[in-house]
């Protein structure tokens, strides 16, 4: 029997955390015309961050000393500090957002550095493609970050202190509507404004953009690097709600996940990379739901990898018959056009 | 320019070219398909880089900077085929151009208050530009829908905006109907008594261009082949005999 509520908290938290990566990307690459393939790279180092604060920071603030920080013994403590200091549990959380994006949006401008000052995108497309793999196997292969191929436990939620499961799930699933409601919010105005102009002039003609003044490289550099904040804080916040990381968790078909969001919703619409990732969360939590529930029943399907059925089917499908996605790109919108009316 | 160099795998699309334009001027450049006048105001304009060579612009040297900061000095290039931004509208392709706009930092751009005077009056004056290019109507209509000719009217009217002090167009009439070529002319030389804007111009119309400009530059194979007045031109039988074929 499906939990109500707890179908609501997934969806809600799901829906939140592919909201921030979808618009992200659709900064990048809608507005933007930056093709950024290494993605799941921005939104792992989140995650990777909330398991070094979680596992170091946290037990460090609340001046509890762990000798082994990825073992059990560090799950045991992290788990009881979450469990009992509100205070200690909260700074520790909204630093780790804070550092989530300045390592986030750091690692963005790093990596797309060698790329940025070739005039071809889809070189940096490459280059970030396999950075996102370098950084996933260097942190699977050295396990004092976040334990290696083995991951990382007991990255508690950070209202777990409310004492009730589901009380402290419904608030989390609150808290990341809420930041994801400010991601858009904040890409609506920035988009809206002459730096949206800007990037998509960027996008349509860079040679030309540059040719009218624009440093082409720098507006790149900040694109990817904002996009790249803004994935990372989704990775830290997705640490917090599974509770658990591991390296394999952040595999390069994630960025696949967030491309189809971006597409199927409409680029450089940002209601249309909301829209695109409230579907793939539908698509996502329906078949991850009927795979726990068909499973009991022994049946030959393995739906986990249905979900990657229906995907392909809707990316077709949208690229035949609507490839502007479902809410197609509008116009910049700037109090210009009031005057040009008046 | 002295000597400026500038090859593509071995041959020399422009060859030690050397030039002065006067500032306030209308000059022409000449020369048959592939005599190197797009490449040399490429790489004027910083699109290309110069392989050897040294170019001035108001007494400073500018080779080796890229387009952007060439821009910055003053010195605007329009394209012989228009490159539009065709995903924006034609309001927002005018508006591009404009130096120092504070809502193009990525820190601004949420805050409306520190920006927004400064766009209205940007509006303002874009809605003139596309006046008197007659295109105020189709200011919410996507560039990638006008005509050709509006096109061609719309990336020159886009440079203008950028406040140049020397504007190098790559035939600015081309695919403009014989009568609004005349007007593009005569628009040239009100900008230059109102701003004093230099004129460096690429066309293919000789009767237009000779009855316009004031010195004129001919190109063949990358080299400066002859230079003078449209009349010097006109009577030089060099350029007749190599160019103009009579």
């Amino acid at each position: 029997m499906v939990n109500i509520i707890s179908l609501v908290i997934t969806f809600t938290s799901f829906f939140g955390i592919y909201a921030i990566l979808s618009i992200s990307l659709n900064l990048e690459y809608g507005y933007g015309g930056q093709p950024n393939f290494g993605k799941v790279a921005f939104f792992a180092i989140g995650a990777f961050v909330a398991g070094v604060m979680a596992s170091r920071v946290l037990p460090l603030i609340s001046g509890m000393s762990v000798t082994d920080p990825l073992g059990p013994q560090g799950v045991e403590i992290r788990i009881a500090i979450s469990s009992t200091r509100p205070i200690e549990t909260t700074v520790t959380f909204i630093m780790t957002l804070v550092l989530a994006m300045i390592v986030g949006g750091f690692s963005g401008y790093i990596f797309s550095y060698p790329a940025l000052r070739i005039r071809e995108e889809w070189f940096l497309a490459m280059v970030l493609l396999v950075s996102g793999e370098i950084v996933r196997i260097i942190v699977r292969s050295y396990p004092p970050i976040v334990g290696g191929y083995q991951g990382l436990a007991g990255i508690s939620n950070p209202f777990r202190w409310v004492g009730d499961a589901t009380k402290a799930s419904l608030m989390y699933a609150g808290l990341i509507l809420t930041v994801a409601l400010s991601v858009y919010v904040l890409a609506d105005r920035l988009v809206n404004s002459p730096f949206g102009r800007l990037l998509k002039s960027v996008r349509d003609d860079p040679i030309a953009s540059m040719s009218l003044g624009k440093n082409v490289q720098l507006v790149r550099a900040q694109v990817l690097t904002l996009g790249s904040a803004l994935a990372a804080l989704a990775g830290a916040l997705y640490a917090h709600h599974i509770g658990f990381i591991t390296p394999d968790d952040f595999i390069p078909i994630r960025t696949f996940d967030i491309w189809v969001m971006m597409v199927l919703g409409g680029m450089a619409n940002n209601r249309g990379a909301v829209v695109g990732a409230a579907v793939m969360t539908a698509i996502d939590r329906a078949t991850a739901m009927m795979a726990v529930e068909l499973g009991t029943y022994s049946t030959f399907i393995e739906f986990n990898y249905v979900r990657y059925v229906f995907v392909g089917i809707l990316m077709i499908t949208i690229l035949m018959h609507r490839q502007k996605g479902l809410l197609p790109e509008r116009p910049v919108r700037t109090p210009a056009y009031e005057v040009m009316k008046g | 320019m002295v000597d400026v160099v500038k090859s593509f795998e071995g041959l020399r699309a422009v060859d030690k070219v050397s030039l002065t334009v006067k500032g306030g001027s209308l000059t022409g450049l000449i020369g048959p398909n592939g005599s190197g006048k797009s490449t040399l105001f490429n790489v004027v304009s910083g699109i290309q880089k110069a392989d050897s060579g040294e170019i001035y612009f108001l007494g400073k040297r500018i080779d080796g900077l890229p387009s952007y900061r060439v821009f910055g000095r003053g010195l605007v290039k329009s394209f012989q085929d228009p490159r539009l931004f065709l995903g924006m509208t034609v309001l927002d392709n005018v508006m591009i151009p404009t130096k120092n706009q504070l809502g193009e930092k990525p820190y601004n751009a949420p805050i409306r208050s520190v920006w927004i005077d400064q766009e209205i009056d940007l509006a303002k004056k874009a809605g003139q530009m596309l006046n008197s290019l007659a295109m105020k109507n189709l200011f919410k209509q996507s560039a990638a829908e006008i005509s050709g000719g509006q096109m061609k009217l719309l990336e020159i009217g886009r440079t203008l905006m950028g406040q140049p002090k020397m504007l190098l167009l790559d035939e600015p009439t081309a695919g403009v109907a014989p009568i609004k070529a005349r007007e593009i002319f005569e628009q040239m030389l009100r900008m230059r008594e109102e701003s004093s804007i230099t004129f460096f111009i690429i066309e293919h119309r000789l009767e237009v261009l000779f009855e316009y400009v004031n010195y004129v530059y001919v190109m063949h194979r990358g080299k400066i082949l002859a230079e003078g007045t449209p009349n010097e031109i006109l009577e030089s039988a060099t350029v007749a005999e190599l160019y103009l074929g009579s």
